[in-house]
């Protein structure tokens, strides 16, 4: 059995018992976990973002052109200090316009167009087409109920109810699959501490 | 192009894919929807959205964490800018900052991302100055925990179970975390609000919480919060697209049964 086994076990069992309550092990666990991913993702960003981006190019490839997106990563910085806000606003500015630039045509291809497209094949022959119809009553009856401009009354609020049942049963389903592959988390991480750790189990 | 048994991509240099007309036309209609609104909720000074219970409740949790002299946690989901559900959570969190300073409590933002931290320390602090108390805003109260997800949960839970915040709103676009996070809030018996757009996400915060705003809701909920012209316009341009959209889907199928296929195909995006 190795060290890394020891630790590994140790730790799991620190986070296991915040299920009783908080405590030191828990602290313990929570504050390593936290600083270990910022050095990591340090290391990461270092690595794979500034490297190949900024010092290859800049040095190497005398590529000035990458001083903009530095001096506007720099600006960001800006904001430690009070006087700074407006310095580092104007680089926000430019990473939320382009971040929505990017954003709306595609979601208008892939989030609503594509589901417009799928919604809008025929109906399946057979008893296929009681499904299909049940698609698009569930899809019809949920656009309703997520019409905001009008009060949920009459025929209007009948289909904004039948839809908001469309919506629970979707939920309880995504539940049920969730629930079942956070258990076999619980099971993998079980596993380990009685085979790996304990030897109560026999191997794979 | 093929080197050394690699293929690249040929960059497509074309400032115009024929291909997707239909997005275009898409775009230019919800833009036409939303112009046409944002004059009409001018003319008539507001626009009518129906009442949306988890928003209603923020005002009770805001009352509750100050009566009992406890912070309200704000989680602003695990997304960075790229995501509509971010920006929908930083303008609630603005709101919900207004309403914190009015009333004097406390609030505390922990981040995923840090370019969120940013914006959000500068919405938050702008609606302490609004609310008049610009002196009440806390430095750090927005802060940067970990672009870690499960070290950013066992971060928050820390905090949930030390501090026992009175409120935890979660707001904004949640994965896996969702549960993890709704489920300790739970158990220190604080109120709890949620909204996501991540429709997978839903069901655990429909159990764990008091009250969840469904999908779209979110988006609505910004707007409905502030009654500004320009926001309301936008929701109600969004339910013009919905009525739209029903109208083609329904409109497609009977032309196809019809033998006319050609509103199906177009709906296809290359």
């Amino acid at each position: 059995m190795t060290l890394q086994t020891w630790i590994a076990a140790f730790l799991t069992l620190c986070v296991f018992s915040f299920l009783y309550k908080d405590n030191p092990f828990y602290r313990f666990a929570e504050h390593l976990f936290v600083g270990a991913a910022a050095g990591y993702l340090l290391a990461v960003q270092w690595q794979n973002v500034l490297i190949p981006n900024v010092w290859t190019p800049l040095l190497h490839d005398h590529k000035l052109v990458v001083l903009i997106p530095l001096a506007l990563g720099l600006m960001m910085l800006a904001r430690a200090w009070d006087k700074g806000a407006g310095i580092a606003r104007w680089s926000l500015a430019f990473y939320v316009g382009i971040y929505s630039g990017v954003a709306i045509p595609g979601y208008m291809q892939a989030q609503i167009f594509a589901q417009l497209a799928d919604a809008a094949k025929p109906f399946a022959p057979g008893w296929g087409a009681v499904n299909s119809a049940l698609v698009l009553v569930g899809l019809l009856t949920v656009l309703a109920y997520f019409f905001f401009s009008a009060p949920h009354k009459g025929v209007h609020g009948a289909g904004a109810r039948v839809g908001i049942y469309f919506l629970m049963v979707a939920f309880g389903a995504s539940f049920g699959y969730t629930v079942m592959a956070r258990v076999s988390l619980l099971i993998a991480r079980v596993q380990f501490l009685l085979r790996d750790w304990l030897h109560v189990l026999p191997g794979p | 192009m093929v080197r050394s048994g690699f293929v690249t991509p040929e960059l497509d240099t074309r400032w115009f894919d024929p291909a997707r007309l239909n997005v275009l036309i898409g775009i230019l209609l919800f833009t036409a929807f939303l112009v046409v609104n944002i004059f009409r909720a001018r003319a008539k000074g507001t626009l009518y959205v129906r009442p949306i219970a988890g928003l209603k409740a923020l005002d009770e949790a805001i009352g509750r964490a100050t009566e009992m002299g406890r912070p309200v946690l704000y989680v602003p989901g695990l997304s960075d800018m790229s995501e509509v559900g971010t920006f929908a959570a930083i303008t609630i969190c603005a709101r919900l900052a207004y309403r914190v300073a009015e009333m004097g409590c406390d609030i505390d933002v922990p981040c995923y991302d840090p370019v969120v931290m940013t914006v959000l320390d500068g919405a938050v602090r702008e609606a302490y100055s609004k609310a008049g108390k610009p002196d009440a805003f806390r430095p750090g109260c927005v802060h940067y925990v970990s672009a870690q997800q499960m070290a950013y949960v066992a971060a928050v839970n820390g905090f949930m179970l030390r501090e026992l915040p009175a409120a935890n709103i979660y707001m904004g676009s949640f994965y896996a975390e969702s549960l993890l996070l709704a489920e300790t809030g739970a158990r220190t018996g604080a109120i709890q609000i949620a909204g996501t757009d991540k429709v997978t996400q839903l069901p655990f915060f429909v159990c764990a919480c008091d009250y969840t705003l469904l999908g779209e809701e979110l988006f609505a909920a910004s707007a409905y919060l502030g009654r500004e012209p320009i926001q309301l316009a936008t929701v109600i341009a969004q339910d013009w697209a919905k009525a739209l959209a029903a109208a083609a889907i329904v409109g497609a199928l009977v032309l196809s049964a019809l033998g006319h296929p050609a509103l199906q195909t177009w709906l296809k995006v290359a």
